[in-house]
C-alpha cells in the first residue's frame, strides 16, 4: 500500500496548472466558510485541486479551530473507544451462542459426553453470559448504537424458553462473523458523512432522542446513529426541509444545517435578527422559505426568509 | 444607475418587494445609500454570478438575493462610497481584528500587514475622479470577516513574494502574475511505465474534485489530515476515513485500469511494486526543486522563523 504514496505524487503534481485564471476573492473566501451552495463550489473546488496558489490562500484565510459558532458533525459519540467496543462484540456474540446452543433442542442429547474442550468453552461461555447480563457492564456501554444492538442481542438469552426456528444459524452466523462484523458496522455508524455519500439516494431522517441528542437514519429508520451538533445542548424541535435541517432547543437555542447536517450554524440574536428566550419546543417548514417556531411559553415565531429573521405573532 | 428600479423592465413585482425589504432591513439607510443604488449593487453582483440561464427560473434571483450576506455587504459598498457613518462602524468592527488576523495569518505581529490592507480598503488609486476602494470587490457572498482574511492572506503572499523578489534575481521571471506558476514539471523524472501513468491518471480525473483537493493538499502540500479538515470543515477523521478510503480505492482502480492495458494481475501489481519503489528518490529531488522555485510554500517554513 505504501508504494501507491508517490505515484500519486507524482501524478497529482502533474494535474497542477501553471497558469490559470483564479477565481475571485469572494468566491475563495465564501468557500472556506462553505457559504457555498453545491453548485458554486463545485468550480471552486476544482480549481483547488489544480491551484496550489489558491489551496494556499484558503489553508491562510481559514480560521485556527471550528469557529465557535459552526459545527461539524462528529461521529457520534467521544466515548465509544475500540477496545471497549472489541470486548462489547465478543461478550455480545458469545451471549449469543451460548442461548442458541442452549435452545438447540438436540444439543445436550447429541453431546450425552462432551469433550473437555467443548465443556471448556461452555464454562467459558457461562461466565460472559453472567458478565453480559449484568445491568451494570450493559450499562456502562455508553452509546445508543451499540446499546440497542447488545439489547437485542443480549435479548436471546433473556427469552430462553422462545424456541425461535432459524435463531440458532442466525446466533451462529453473528458469531462466525464475529467482531470483525459488528466492527464494520460501527464504522459506517460513526461515519456520517461517508453513510451519506454511500446511501445517497434515500432521504436522511431525523428525529431527536428522549435526552434531546439528534439522531440520523439513512436506511430509511432501520439503524439510527447519534449527530453531535453542540455539546451540552438539548434539542427539543427538528425539521427537515430537503438539505436544510432545524434543531431548536432550550432558551432559544436554534441551529441549521444547509448540507443535510454535515455543518451546523448557530443562529443568534441580532440587531437585526430576534429569536425566542424560552425553549424552542416545535418546529414546523412548509417550504424552505417559510417556517414557525413554538415556544414552552406559548409563542409563535415565523420566518418567511428561510429563517434569516424571525417575527413573533 | 437606473432612477427607478421598476423601471428598468426586468424586475417582476415580487423581486421589487424582495429587494426593497432587503433594503429596509439593512443599515443602508443609515449609511446614505440610496434604494436606487441598492438595488444597482445587488444587480450588478447577480449579474456577476447568476448566469442568464439561471435567472430565467423563477425564485433563482430571488434565492441568490436572501444568499447575501446584506448587512455586511452594505456596509462594504458604503465605506467605499465614502459614507463616514459607514467607516465608523467598520473600523469599530474590524480594526483589532483586522490586526488579530494578520497576526495569526504572518505568525508575527504585523501592523504592516494590516496597515496595507487599510490603504487598499480606504482606496488609493484614482479612476476618473474617484477613489478606488478595494471593498468594492466585496459581494456578500460569505461574511466580510471571512473576506478580509482572504485579502489579507493574499497580501500576505504578495508581499512575501515581492520581498523574495528582491532576494532571488531568477524569480523576476515570474513578476508578471499575481500567482506565479505553482507546479513546474520536474525535469529529472524517470519515465514511468505509460500504462501505469495513463491508468494512475485515469482512476485521479476520475474522481470528485473534493477527492482531489484533498489529495493535493495532502501529497503537495503536505498538509496535515487536521489542516485539510479545518480548511474543509470536517472533523479530523473523517478526513482520515476519506483518504483511508481513497488510497484503497484509488489502488483497486488503477489495477484495473492496468488489467484494461493488457497487464496481467500479477504484472499490475509489480509494476506499482517496483516503479514506486524507483520514484520515490526522485520525487524526494522534485520536491525539494519544487519548494526552491516555488516561494509560496517556502513562504510558511521561513517567514515565521527568520524574516
Amino acid at each position: 500500500m505504501k508504494s501507491i504514496h508517490n505515484l500519486l505524487r507524482q501524478r497529482l503534481y502533474r494535474t497542477q496548472k501553471p497558469i490559470i485564471e483564479h477565481p475571485p476573492i469572494d468566491l475563495l473566501s465564501a468557500f472556506s466558510e462553505r457559504a457555498l451552495s453545491g453548485s458554486d463550489s463545485a468550480p471552486v473546488l476544482e480549481h483547488l485541486a489544480q491551484c496550489a496558489d489558491c489551496r494556499e490562500l484558503v489553508f491562510l484565510a481559514t480560521p485556527q479551530g471550528i469557529p465557535a459558532q459552526e459545527y461539524a458533525a462528529v461521529p457520534s459519540n467521544p466515548y465509544i473507544s475500540w477496545p471497549v467496543l472489541r470486548w462489547a462484540s465478543v461478550v455480545a456474540c458469545s451471549v449469543i451462542v451460548v442461548a442458541a446452543m442452549r435452545m438447540h433442542p438436540g444439543y445436550r442429547a447429541l453431546n450425552p459426553e462432551r469433550s473437555p474442550a467443548v465443556r471448556q468453552n461452555q464454562s467459558t461461555f457461562e461466565s460472559n453470559q453472567s458478565v453480559a447480563t449484568t445491568p451494570a457492564v450493559v450499562n456502562s456501554l455508553p452509546t445508543a448504537n451499540s446499546e440497542k444492538q447488545l439489547a437485542e442481542n443480549v435479548g436471546a438469552p433473556r427469552r430462553p424458553h422462545v424456541s425461535i426456528p432459524g435463531k440458532a444459524k442466525e446466533a451462529q452466523v453473528l458469531s462466525a462473523e464475529s467482531e470483525e462484523s459488528l466492527d464494520r458496522q460501527m464504522v459506517l455508524e460513526l461515519s456520517p458523512g461517508y453513510a451519506q455519500n454511500d446511501l445517497s439516494d434515500l432521504n436522511p431522517r431525523w428525529t431527536l432522542t428522549a435526552e434531546g441528542t439528534l439522531q440520523q437514519s439513512l436506511d430509511g429508520g432501520i439503524t439510527w446513529h447519534r449527530i453531535q451538533v453542540s455539546h451540552g445542548q438539548t434539542f427539543r424541535a427538528v425539521a427537515s426541509e430537503g438539505e436544510s435541517i432545524w434543531l431548536g432547543g432550550k432558551k432559544g437555542v436554534l441551529f441549521h444545517s444547509t448540507d443535510a447536517g454535515q455543518h451546523w450554524t448557530q443562529m443568534q440574536s441580532t440587531a437585526k435578527r430576534n429569536l425566542p428566550t424560552s425553549d424552542i419546543i416545535g418546529i414546523e417548514f412548509e417550504d424552505y422559505q417559510h417556517g414557525k417556531l413554538t415556544t414552552a411559553s406559548n409563542e409563535s415565531w415565523t420566518t418567511s426568509d428561510a429563517g434569516q429573521s424571525w417575527e413573533k405573532q | 444607475m437606473t432612477q427607478d428600479i421598476r423601471e428598468s423592465g426586468h424586475l417582476p413585482s415580487e423581486l421589487h418587494t424582495l429587494i426593497e425589504s432587503l433594503y429596509a432591513k439593512s443599515p443602508a439607510l443609515a449609511f446614505g445609500l440610496t434604494l436606487q443604488q441598492f438595488a444597482a449593487i445587488l444587480e450588478e453582483i447577480s449579474s456577476k454570478y447568476v448566469s442568464s440561464d439561471a435567472r430565467e427560473k423563477p425564485g433563482a434571483l430571488r434565492d441568490f438575493y436572501n444568499s447575501l450576506r446584506i448587512d455586511d455587504l452594505v456596509l462594504a459598498r458604503a465605506c467605499a462610497a465614502g459614507s463616514d457613518r459607514a467607516w465608523e462602524a467598520f473600523l469599530s468592527r474590524f480594526r483589532e481584528k483586522l490586526y488579530d488576523i494578520a497576526t495569526y495569518i504572518s505568525k508575527e505581529s504585523s501592523r504592516e500587514l494590516a496597515d496595507s490592507i487599510y490603504a487598499d480598503l480606504y482606496g488609493t488609486g484614482l479612476r476618473e475622479g474617484q477613489r478606488i476602494s478595494k471593498l468594492t470587490s466585496y459581494t456578500g457572498r460569505g461574511s466580510l470577516e471571512g473576506w478580509l482574511r482572504t485579502v489579507i492572506a493574499q497580501e500576505y503572499v504578495n508581499q512575501y513574494r515581492r520581498r523574495r523578489r528582491l532576494v532571488s534575481f531568477e524569480e523576476e521571471a515570474e513578476a508578471g502574475t499575481q500567482f506565479p506558476a505553482a507546479a513546474v514539471t520536474p525535469e529529472t523524472d524517470r519515465p514511468l511505465d505509460p500504462r501505469l501513468e495513463a491508468a494512475t491518471d485515469e482512476a485521479l480525473t476520475a474522481l470528485s474534485p473534493e477527492d482531489r483537493f484533498v489529495l493535493a493538499s495532502y501529497y503537495l502540500d503536505d498538509k496535515t489530515l487536521a489542516e485539510i479538515a479545518r480548511m474543509l470543515s470536517v472533523h479530523e477523521s473523517t478526513i482520515s476515513r476519506k483518504v483511508d478510503k481513497l488510497l484503497k480505492s484509488l489502488r483497486k482502480q488503477i489495477l484495473a485500469g492496468l488489467a484494461r492495458r493488457g497487464m496481467s494481475r500479477r504484472q499490475a501489481e509489480e509494476s506499482l511494486e517496483v516503479d514506486i519503489r524507483d520514484l520515490r528518490l526522485n520525487i524526494r529531488k522534485n520536491l525539494t526543486q519544487e519548494t526552491r522555485v516555488q516561494p509560496f510554500s517556502e513562504g510558511k517554513a521561513e517567514v515565521p522563523g527568520g524574516q
